[in-house]
């Protein structure tokens, strides 16, 4: 099986990524070129909301923790960017389907990785953006904020995996698109984005600890909130959720590739 | 065949698509019993066999629906059978839609490189193509401007154009000559000729049965799904369509060169 893992990996060559690159680099500024601020619609919404629960959970409803707006940020950002990327990615096929019906010869999969690239390109920003922001004018800029791409690897691998997947899945069920909004809808209080871990009643705890999505966002929320290089069991963890996801969208792919042509 | 030389070599293809609207499209039909999962069949090639090597200009003709563009895409990769061996060797170029996929807010200049990258050939590109492109399709400085302010003439010229400098192994073409005024035609029937004698295979679908008898060595006739007859241009084309038959070799005696009209 190794060997059938290996000879479809080599399909990741120069000119793969050669395209992989136009298209993504079209793809967004196909997206933004009409909009007067362009990108920074993208990056405004995510910081609006930031900023209103900010508002209601430092002035109102109070949490005993120090930055919570970089603890909400830490997390909200990567959660956004899930959202928006199995929206939109499990769409990434049924969209192009006249286009891959007659005549286009790209892998598949690339579509769909390139739709997701759009939204960690975006999600980057939104990073740097707050960052800054919160930064200069609350907290102060820590150092450590350049090992971002690291911490960010697991979640960016995890949600090109999980889209492919979504996206072979949806023209077999086309309902996905809705039921992503459910489930993300809920997961999302599941996870301490908005609250800190410190709230949660020990008895739960075990509940939370197990959630592929905390596990990914935890390196993270310490990287940026705690401002220390994350613990390696945690990082190992949110590696070890995204080789899973890897593994499986490798599993979707192979078997409904071939014939999702039919169904697009 | 275990040669590395270009080929292709199609036996008993047999191609369902599946009917999306009876499908069950959500949980709502599956639940209220609107139609199943299993997908509707509908059968599109029905034991076709197809086989070609370099050197062959071969035509395709048929009525509408007779499954000529998806013999054509079960070549190109893009229709998986659901039974049947295709063994296919070389690259392809599929010219099957022309000026799908291109990208409206931008200009001509940028989707020469979207359409490259369509046909899997986007480390093919580089400037001296791009110029020869632009000037084969006769734009000029519209080539700068976005393609949403193209009329469909000049879509169709900026397709062919970047279709027609590509040098693959296997040259699929479908309908390719139908859009475009007849000067433009003309020209790109004169390219297309040129373009078959080197590249190894190309195969030509078209309703004209004229273009067929100038530009082809041997014919392939389709019909609901199946191979009805093949043979060498003249055999098939006199059975498919007399009088195009007759009204060529007429020409043909005569030392005159039949341009097509549509």
């Amino acid at each position: 099986m190794f060997h059938h893992l290996k000879r479809d990996l080599s399909v990741f060559n120069r000119r793969y990524f050669e395209s992989l690159y136009f298209l993504t680099k079209t793809a967004i500024m196909r997206q933004y070129r009409e909009s007067f601020l362009g990108m920074f619609w993208s990056v405004i919404q995510p910081g609006i909301q930031v900023v209103v629960l900010s508002l209601v959970f430092t002035l109102i409803v109070r949490f005993d923790t120090e930055n919570y707006t970089l603890l909400l940020m830490s997390g909200f950002l990567p959660w956004t960017f899930m959202h928006n990327s199995f929206s939109l990615g499990s769409n990434s096929l049924i969209l192009k389907s006249i286009l891959i019906k007659n005549g286009c010869i790209l892998p598949k999969t690339m579509f769909i990785i390139s739709d997701t690239f759009v939204g960690i390109y975006v999600m980057l920003v939104s990073f740097v953006a707050m960052y800054l922001v919160v930064g200069t004018f609350f907290t102060g800029l820590s150092f450590y904020f350049f090992l971002l791409p690291v911490v960010l690897l697991p979640v960016i691998i995890f949600t090109i995996c999980v889209c492919v997947i979504l996206a072979y899945v949806a023209p077999y069920m086309k309902d996905i698109s809705h039921l992503i909004g459910i489930v993300m809808g809920s997961l999302f209080w599941s996870v301490p984005i908005v609250y800190p871990a410190s709230v949660i009643p020990d008895k739960y705890l075990i509940f939370f600890e197990i959630n592929p999505f905390y596990i990914l966002i935890k390196p993270i929320q310490e990287l940026v909130h705690g401002s220390t290089f994350p613990s390696i069991d945690h990082l190992v963890y949110a590696f070890g959720v995204a080789f899973i996801s890897f593994i499986l969208s490798w599993i979707v792919q192979k078997k409904l590739r071939r014939n999702v042509v039919y169904y697009l | 065949m275990q040669n590395n030389k270009p080929h292709i070599d199609l036996k008993d293809i047999y191609v369902d698509g599946v009917d999306t609207l009876k499908r069950a499209q959500g949980l709502k039909q599956l639940v209220f019993g609107k139609g199943g999962l299993k997908g509707y069949e509908i059968p599109i090639l029905k034991g076709a066999s197809f086989s070609a090597k370099p050197g062959d200009r071969i035509g395709i003709v048929g009525r509408n629906g007779s499954g000529k563009s998806s013999l054509l895409k079960v070549i190109a990769g893009i229709y998986p059978p659901k039974s049947g061996i295709v063994d296919v060797c070389g690259s392809i170029a599929p010219l099957i839609s022309m000026g799908i996929g291109f990208e409206n807010d931008f200009t001509g200049r940028h989707n020469i490189k979207v359409g490259l990258l369509y046909s899997n050939r986007f480390y093919d590109y580089s400037i001296d193509m791009e110029e020869k492109i632009i000037e084969f399709s006769e734009l000029g400085e519209k080539i700068d401007t976005p393609i949403k302010g193209y009329s469909s003439g000049m879509l169709a010229r900026l397709s062919f154009s970047i279709a027609v400098f590509q040098n693959p192994d296997i040259l699929l073409l479908d309908e390719v000559f139908a859009t475009g005024d007849a000067d433009f035609r003309e020209k790109s029937i004169k390219l297309m000729r040129e373009k078959f004698s080197s590249v190894p295979i190309s195969i030509l679908v078209t309703h004209s049965p004229e273009i067929i008898l100038e530009m082809c060595n041997r014919c392939v006739w389709m019909e609901d799904g199946k191979v009805k007859m093949e043979g060498t241009t003249k055999n098939v084309i006199s059975e498919y369509d007399h009088n195009s038959y007759i009204k060529f070799s007429a020409l043909e005696e005569k030392g005159l060169e039949y341009v097509s009209s549509p």
